[in-house]
Parts: C-alpha cells; sequence; structure tokens
C-alpha cells in the first residue's frame, strides 16, 4: 500500500511538476511580441517568411518587415545610410565579409557567442563569421561556386556526366568543350559581360582554385608587395581564359544574366561558372530544365582539383534592435531543424544547420557526394575578405579583356586601380597584414 | 492704409516702399523654405563630408580639410569618366534639342491629331530608365544584332552595347530617345506663344519654309531654346540611371559617367568622403557651365526681342 | 480666314500636310516601338519573353497582369503614389509660382535675380552627393517611412526647377506686354 501510494503521489508530483513547467512554457512563448525588421535579398527573404509562418503558430503577436535588396552594394549602400541616420534594422541576412566583419568591429553587430545559436552550426571555416569578441552572424547556407551543365541538353549530344566522371583539370575541361562543339554547339561556355558577378565568376574560381592553391596566402601577398596584378601567375590565368574563351560565344561583352539564363535554357550555352543558387533563379525561369553542378576545374594536374565552398548569407542581429531577445527567439528558431528545414526548402540552399530535413534539388548530386566524402579539399571563397571594391575593378578589367584588350594593358590597369584602393585606404591594408594568420 | 495714402506720399513713402518690400519677400519665402531645408542643407552636409575621410561604415570620421580635392586633381582613374561625361553632355543636348524642335515643328503643323502625335511622343520620357535600358538591351542583343547579321554588317552582328568604342555612343542615342518628347513639350509651347501674324507678314514677303524658321520662329523661340539648353546640359551631367541600366558603365569604363564614379567611389569603394568631394565638384563644374550658358544665350534672347 | 488660306494654296499645302503625317506617323512609330515591345514581352510566357522577346506573342497570357497587381500590390502603390503626387504637385505650383512671380515682376531685380541664381543651383546638384546628409535630415525630422515625409520632399526637390521654368515663361510673357 505504502509502494502504491508512493507512486500515485509521485506521479502526481510529476504530472504537476509537468503541467507547470508547460504552462510557464506557454505564457513565456506568448508574452513574445513586437515587430522585427530585417533587410534580406530576394531569395532569402522568401526563406524568412517560409520559416516565420511556421514562427508564427507558436508566437502569433511576432510581426515581420522585410527590406528587400538586390545585390551586395545596395545592401552596403542601405547600411551605409542607416548608420548614418542611426535607423538600423533589427535584423538582416546578407553575404558575409570584410565590409560585414567591419560592421561588428564598430559595434553595430549583437555577439552571438553567449546566445547558444551557434551551436547549431555545421563545421566549416568560420574566418568570415568571426571578429575578435565572437561570432557574429549564422550563415544559412554554404555557397558553392560551381560549372553549371545543362544535364538534358547534354544527354541529347551523347555526355552524361556522373560522380566518377567529371572533368578534374583544365585540358579535361577544354576537351569537353571542344567534344560539345564537335557535336554541334559552337559555343558551349557561356559569360554574362555585362553582369558583374558572371563575368568575374570564372576569374575567381581560377584564382581560388589555382592561385590560392600554389600560394595560400596569395592576397596577403599581393598586399605586402610581394606579388602583383600584373605578375605572372595572373596574367597566366588570363592565358587559360583565352582557352575557354575561343568557346565563348562574340556577343558576351554585353550579355545580361537574363539573356545568358536564355541561352542556357535552350541549349545554345551548356556551361557557366557560378554559384550553385543560380539554379533556383533558372528553375524560376524554367521548371524543366535539368541541370548539374560539376566542380570547377581549372588547375593544370587533377590532383590539385578542389571544391569551391564557403559560407555565405548568414543572419546578423544589430545592437540597433529594439528588442534583441525576441530577434534572438526568432533566430534560435530559424536556425534550429524545423525553421532551417521550412527556410532551406523555400530558398533552394544548402542546409548548415544540423539536423536540418530539407530536399537539396537534384542538380547537387555530383557536388553533395563530394562534400559528403570528403572527395575534394575545399578552397575557401576568400575575395569577401578583400578590400572594398576589387570586385569591380576585376570586373571592369575582365570586361576589356572580353571587349578585346590586350591583357597587358588589362593587368596593368588592374595592378594599377588595386594599387589606388591601397593607397586611399592604408589603414585597412595595416590591419589586415597585421591580423593576418599566415598559412 | 487710408492714412497713409492721405498724409502724402512724401512723408510716408520709405515706410510703405519696405512694407511692401517685406510683403513681396514674404510670398517668396515658403518656396525659399523648403528649398533650403531639402536642397541646400543637404549640399551642406555633401559638402561637409567633402572634408572628412569618412569611409560610409566607421561612427566616426576626421576632418581633412581639401585634402579630397587635392587628391582628386591628380586621380586619372576619375577624371576619366569626365571625359565621357562631358562628350555625352555635349551630344545629348545637341540631339535633344534637335529633335525636340522638329518634333514640336511636325507636332504643331499636322492637320489632325495633334494632341494625339505630342501625348505619344511624349510617353518615353515618362518611362522609368530601367524598363528603357532592359528593352533597348533586347533590342541591341537580338533585333539589330539579327539585322547585322543579315546585312552582313559586322559592327552591329553583335550588341553594340558590349562594344568600347560605341556604348557611350548608344547611350547617347537611347537618351535622345527618351528624353525629346520632353524637350518637343518645351518648344511646343514656345511655339505656341509666337504671334501668328508674324508668319502672315513672312508669307506675303513671300519668304519660303526655311527661311520663316531661320528669321521668325527661331529667334523668337529663344526663351524655350535658353531654357532647354540649360536643362539637357545640367541633365546629362546628372546623368546615372539610364546609362547604368543600359552599359552599367560600358565594357570595363568606356561608357562610364561621373555620376556613376561618384556612387562607385562612395559605397562600392567605401570612401564616402572622396566620392562627396567630387560630387561638389561635379555640382561646380554644371554651375560654371550653366552660368556661362545662361550669360550667352540671355544676350541673345534680348537681341532676338529687338 | 482659315478656309480662304487653305483654298488659296490648297495643291502644294496639301501635299505637305500628307508629307508632315507621313513622317510624323513613322517618328511615333520608332519612337513607340520599344513600347510595343514592352506590350508584346508582357503577354508571354517567361520562357518565350526570354527566348525570342520582339516576335509577336502567340499564346496569351493575360494572367502575367494579374499576377504583377498581386505580387506589386498595385493598389496601394498606386494610391501611394496618387497621394505624394497630387499634393506635392499642389504644393509646387502654388508655393513656387507665387515666388516665380515675385522674382520675374519686382522692381528690386538685383535681390531677385541673385535668389533667381540660387535656385537654379538647386537643379544642379547630383543626388548621390546629398544621400547621406539627406537620410540623416529626414531621420532627425521624423518623416522617414511616411508619405507626408515623401510629399514635402518633393516639394523641397522639386522648387528649383518648377521657379526656374515659371520665371522663364513670366519673363516670357512680361516682355511682351
Amino acid at each position: 500500500m505504502n509502494k502504491k501510494l508512493c507512486a500515485a503521489s509521485f506521479l502526481m508530483a510529476c504530472s504537476i511538476l509537468a503541467l507547470n513547467s508547460q504552462t510557464c512554457f506557454a505564457e513565456e512563448a506568448a508574452e513574445l511580441s513586437g515587430t522585427i525588421s530585417i533587410y534580406a535579398s530576394g531569395t532569402s527573404a522568401k526563406g524568412i517568411q517560409a520559416a516565420f509562418e511556421g514562427y508564427q503558430v507558436q508566437h502569433p503577436d511576432v510581426e515581420l518587415e522585410i527590406s528587400n535588396f538586390e545585390t551586395v552594394t545596395d545592401f552596403e549602400t542601405m547600411m551605409t545610410t542607416a548608420i548614418s541616420s542611426d535607423t538600423l534594422p533589427d535584423m538582416y541576412i546578407a553575404q558575409v565579409g570584410a565590409v560585414e566583419q567591419q560592421y561588428a568591429i564598430q559595434g553595430y553587430l549583437m555577439n552571438l557567442s553567449d546566445t547558444g545559436v551557434m551551436d547549431n552550426l555545421v563545421n566549416g571555416d568560420t574566418s568570415l563569421i568571426t571578429y575578435e569578441e565572437g561570432y557574429f552572424a549564422f550563415p544559412m547556407t554554404t555557397a558553392i561556386s560551381v560549372t553549371l551543365c545543362n544535364k538534358a541538353e547534354l544527354e541529347k549530344l551523347g555526355i552524361e556526366l556522373t560522380t566518377d566522371n567529371y572533368p578534374t583539370n583544365m585540358d579535361e575541361f577544354i576537351d569537353l568543350l571542344q567534344q560539345c562543339r564537335d557535336a554541334g554547339v559552337e559555343y558551349p561556355f557561356g559569360v554574362a559581360g555585362a553582369d558583374s558577378s558572371s563575368c568575374t565568376a570564372w576569374p575567381f574560381q581560377y584564382i581560388y582554385q589555382v592561385l590560392y592553391g600554389d600560394d595560400p596566402n596569395f592576397y596577403a601577398n599581393v598586399l605586402k608587395g610581394e606579388k602583383a596584378w600584373n605578375g605572372d601567375e595572373f596574367r597566366k590565368m588570363f592565358t587559360d581564359y583565352d582557352r575557354i574563351r575561343e568557346y565563348v560565344s562574340p556577343d558576351s561583352t554585353a550579355k545580361s544574366m537574363d539573356e545568358l539564363y536564355a541561352d542556357f535554357i535552350v541549349g545554345d550555352t551548356l556551361f557557366f561558372s557560378q554559384v550553385a543558387t543560380t539554379i533556383k533563379s533558372i528553375q524560376e525561369l524554367d521548371p524543366e530544365t535539368e541541370i548539374v553542378l560539376i566542380p570547377s576545374s581549372f588547375t593544370e594536374k587533377s590532383e590539385n582539383q578542389t571544391l569551391i565552398s564557403g559560407f555565405d548569407e548568414a543572419f546578423s542581429i544589430t545592437t540597433s534592435a529594439k528588442d534583441p531577445e525576441l530577434c534572438v527567439d526568432f533566430l534560435k528558431y530559424i536556425t534550429s531543424p524545423e525553421g532551417s528545414t521550412l527556410f532551406d526548402n523555400a530558398t533552394g540552399y544548402i542546409p548548415t544547420v544540423k539536423g536540418c530535413e530539407s530536399e537539396v534539388d537534384n542538380a547537387y548530386e555530383i557536388v553533395l557526394d563530394i562534400m559528403q566524402n570528403d572527395k575534394l579539399p575545399n578552397s575557401p571563397i576568400l575575395s569577401r575578405q578583400w578590400i572594398a571594391g576589387f570586385k569591380e575593378l576585376l570586373k571592369a578589367g575582365c570586361q576589356n579583356w572580353l571587349a578585346g584588350e590586350e591583357v597587358d594593358s588589362v593587368v596593368n590597369t588592374i595592378e594599377e586601380d588595386h594599387k589606388r584602393l591601397m593607397e586611399a585606404d592604408s589603414d585597412w591594408v595595416q590591419n589586415f597584414l597585421d591580423s593576418y594568420k599566415w598559412k | 492704409m487710408g492714412r497713409m495714402k492721405t498724409s502724402g506720399v512724401s512723408m510716408n513713402s520709405g515706410r510703405v516702399k519696405v512694407k511692401r518690400s517685406l510683403l513681396e519677400f514674404l510670398i517668396v519665402v515658403p518656396a525659399l523654405v523648403f528649398y533650403l531645408i531639402f536642397v541646400i542643407y543637404p549640399l551642406i552636409g555633401g559638402i561637409y563630408y567633402s572634408m572628412t575621410d569618412w569611409n560610409g561604415i566607421s561612427a566616426e570620421h576626421h576632418m581633412i580639410g581639401i585634402q579630397n580635392y587635392l587628391s582628386l586633381l591628380k586621380d586619372s582613374h576619375v577624371l576619366e569618366p569626365l571625359k565621357n561625361t562631358f562628350i555625352y553632355a555635349f551630344f545629348t543636348t545637341i540631339l535633344l534639342n534637335v529633335l525636340g524642335l522638329a518634333m514640336a515643328i511636325g507636332a504643331e503643323h499636322v492637320v489632325r491629331g495633334k494632341n494625339f502625335f505630342r501625348s505619344l511622343l511624349f510617353i518615353p520620357s515618362v518611362l522609368s530608365s530601367i524598363v528603357v535600358g532592359y528593352i533597348f538591351n533586347f533590342i541591341f542583343a537580338n533585333i539589330i544584332s539579327d539585322l547585322g547579321k543579315a546585312l552582313n554588317i559586322a559592327v552591329l552582328a553583335n550588341n553594340l552595347l558590349g562594344s568600347r568604342q560605341w556604348s557611350l555612343a548608344i547611350a547617347i542615342l537611347v537618351d535622345a530617345w527618351k528624353g525629346a518628347g520632353w524637350y518637343m513639350v518645351i518648344y511646343i509651347a514656345g511655339l505656341q506663344s509666337i504671334d501668328h501674324s508674324l508668319y502672315e507678314v513672312a508669307d506675303i514677303d513671300g519668304a519660303t519654309g526655311w527661311q520663316k524658321f531661320r528669321n521668325v520662329t527661331f529667334p523668337l523661340l529663344a526663351p524655350a531654346f535658353t531654357i532647354n539648353m540649360v536643362l539637357a546640359v545640367e541633365r546629362a551631367f546628372k546623368q546615372y540611371d539610364l546609362v547604368l541600366a543600359l552599359t552599367g558603365g560600358g565594357p570595363g569604363r568606356a561608357s562610364e559617367l561621373v555620376s556613376m564614379t561618384i556612387y562607385n567611389e562612395s559605397f562600392t569603394n567605401k570612401r564616402a568622403g572622396y566620392g562627396s568631394a567630387l560630387g561638389v565638384i561635379l555640382f561646380l563644374i554644371i554651375v560654371v557651365i550653366t552660368l556661362f550658358q545662361m550669360k550667352v544665350l540671355r544676350r541673345r534672347e534680348d537681341n532676338a526681342r529687338d | 480666314m482659315r478656309e480662304t488660306r487653305k483654298h488659296r494654296r490648297a495643291p502644294r499645302r496639301r501635299l505637305q500636310d500628307i508629307l508632315i503625317m507621313a513622317i510624323m506617323s513613322f517618328c511615333v512609330l520608332i519612337i513607340l516601338y520599344p513600347f510595343f515591345i514592352m506590350l508584346f514581352v508582357s503577354v508571354k510566357s517567361t520562357k518565350e519573353a526570354l527566348i525570342s522577346p520582339s516576335s509577336l506573342p502567340t499564346e496569351f497570357h493575360w494572367e502575367n497582369f494579374v499576377i504583377a497587381w498581386q505580387k506589386m500590390n498595385f493598389l496601394n502603390v498606386f494610391k501611394n503614389s496618387v497621394f505624394v503626387t497630387s499634393l506635392s504637385l499642389i504644393g509646387i505650383i502654388i508655393l513656387s509660382g507665387l515666388a516665380a512671380y515675385i522674382i520675374a515682376w519686382s522692381k528690386y531685380t538685383r535681390f531677385y535675380n541673385f535668389l533667381y541664381l540660387f535656385f537654379l543651383c538647386g537643379i544642379m546638384i547630383p543626388f548621390y552627393t546629398s544621400l547621406v546628409p539627406l537620410v540623416k535630415l529626414m531621420t532627425a525630422l521624423g518623416l522617414t517611412n511616411s508619405r507626408v515625409g515623401m510629399t514635402l520632399y518633393y516639394c523641397g526637390r522639386n522648387m528649383p526647377m518648377a521657379v526656374f521654368l515659371y520665371t522663364g515663361f513670366i519673363r516670357g510673357i512680361k516682355e511682351r506686354y
């Protein structure tokens, strides 16, 4: 009888405790209310809204106010005006880079190390999401810089790319292009000269794979003065690019991204270099296009091939947030398995949250196999750490080169313009070299 | 008021004058206030930033006086687009005014449907620049290139906007296409203010169409001409949206205008102070050119009146 | 009067009329051609629009308009535009009209000429030079994120151009009478 009484009271106590804590939890949860203002790019905004629908189920009194931007430069302009007029949003999600690191160093971003949010992050190179004091951003995706291929059109030509037969060095890639030409596609490689992202995509992939492959401290050496943009390595890039240019349509100098997509969908172009998330844009235009992604293959030797990837779009909370607890709570939700599944399903991003179960597009077949089985070493996307404005001057140089300017004058101009940027902000250069960890 | 009238103009005319001139000024004040708050104050702010080393991100900045301006004068990276901008301004001004005037005369002289033509020709100037840039990219990438391939003209076969020699020229043409309607409207207003009796007099004297134009129309259009010339020049120097949408600065920097350089320096290269200085210099250039224009054209107006 | 004029020069005049009509119609076609393309593209499916933008549409996707309307929240956006445009227009016309009248007619020509040139300077300011200070100002005045704020800003921004144009025309009338 004693035992029964004990058990019963024990059960009673447990249930009372459980009930109590449940109501407590429910009360806490219901207490959260307010509006969160977020800056987000088009694709990420969709993800936020999808995840928010799940969040609102538990917290119906919370509202979201999303301000859209198109490119990273637009975002940085918005941030500049917000900083100067003290109207920063509560949170933002944007590509991480040196500029965002500056925001953290200047004190505009909340340190996320103590919030517990970072525990959910998968392993990866965290150099771009940390600063001296800790973490300032939680990345929601790993950007992979790849070669996109039109699977269906390639199969029509009798070429099938699988996890075993993708090109592994420059020669093999050129052979693949030649195969396509022999099969009837005159210009199988596409470049959108008018778009700054597209026309610098291949050069950046080459830089990460080849230049950094040979010298892991490449940019630091450039800043120190030991290497230069008009030096041999970078010149060689244009020589290699020339081999590819053979297979690029001559009207590419003014081609816009949309035209490139159109060519790709129709099959006039079969390959182009870009970040993997581009497949979402193409699928919006034509859901029936079958795409497959292969790793960049521009090294001279197969054993030096790498997969280029790095953390990309990341959430940060600003120190001007009206209700920091609310923002942290929302961030915790989005970075939980449940929230991130909703987010990644809506955006098509590769998940960075442990336990996320979002569907990953078939196109990632080969690349995911490489990532999960560690078949290739990783080349980080390092240009985000470089001096502000570098992408612009590389874009100008590439456009000039595409339009027919001589390699010598192109690389000399890039070197001059880069020196100009270095001179204008010598403090930044000094800072970079002082805090750089030499490999 | 009654008191002032009867007590003799000589004694109180001073006070009357002051009161009237004050009243006059009071009428101008509201417009002036809006202008000072929303235009002049930001300009002064821009001048202030141009004398600092602010980079657009940090909370602090330091005053460095005219250092930005001195560096600007030595910076060839920045002076290159200036050349492009001058070329752009010169040709667009001419084209816009010639086209605008031609369309205005045509629209005034059609027998039927004056309003119809006027409205239709005005439509392009209200389209958004981004849409125009997009459409013309289509046109040059597909239609004109097909034309070029068919007629075997190599230059046209590839998108002209991607050629380093032609991108600026095409931008000028597109600007003319888009803006001519605006200038046409001003010229129409000017044409309508010309007394028809003068034409009849010219007809009686047996003047030909061209002579009528040269001796009657053109001189009497002087006020409208002044307005249009001044506006065309300063618009060309401030042009940003349209060229950005069309070429993004052209292959490399072939069609980059100063306004784009200002944006790039301030926001992309993170040198807000430097960009502001360039903006102030651009402003001063426009002021100088405009004042010069006004002087020359004003004299012409006075001559024409006589 | 008009009839006799026409009657007197009928044959040559009619040829001229036809010629002018033809040239103007051609002008309109050229000027509006890109606009037609825009109309064609607006009824095409996305894929067709990408691939062959300039051809006559084969199928008519009228739902594009519905989707665009909903996506951009057209009713709301239009309401905002009407509000801001009409109110600022009223403000601009009244205030600049009054100011221009005084500038053109006042006997204190030197002072008002200087004021005229002062207004003129406002047209010549490039936009991005004053962007950041402007945002700071608008925030300080509490005018951001509000239609009223936009209206006031437009009033101010367009004041110099309006004063410039009005003064020009009033001076023109003044000369003649």
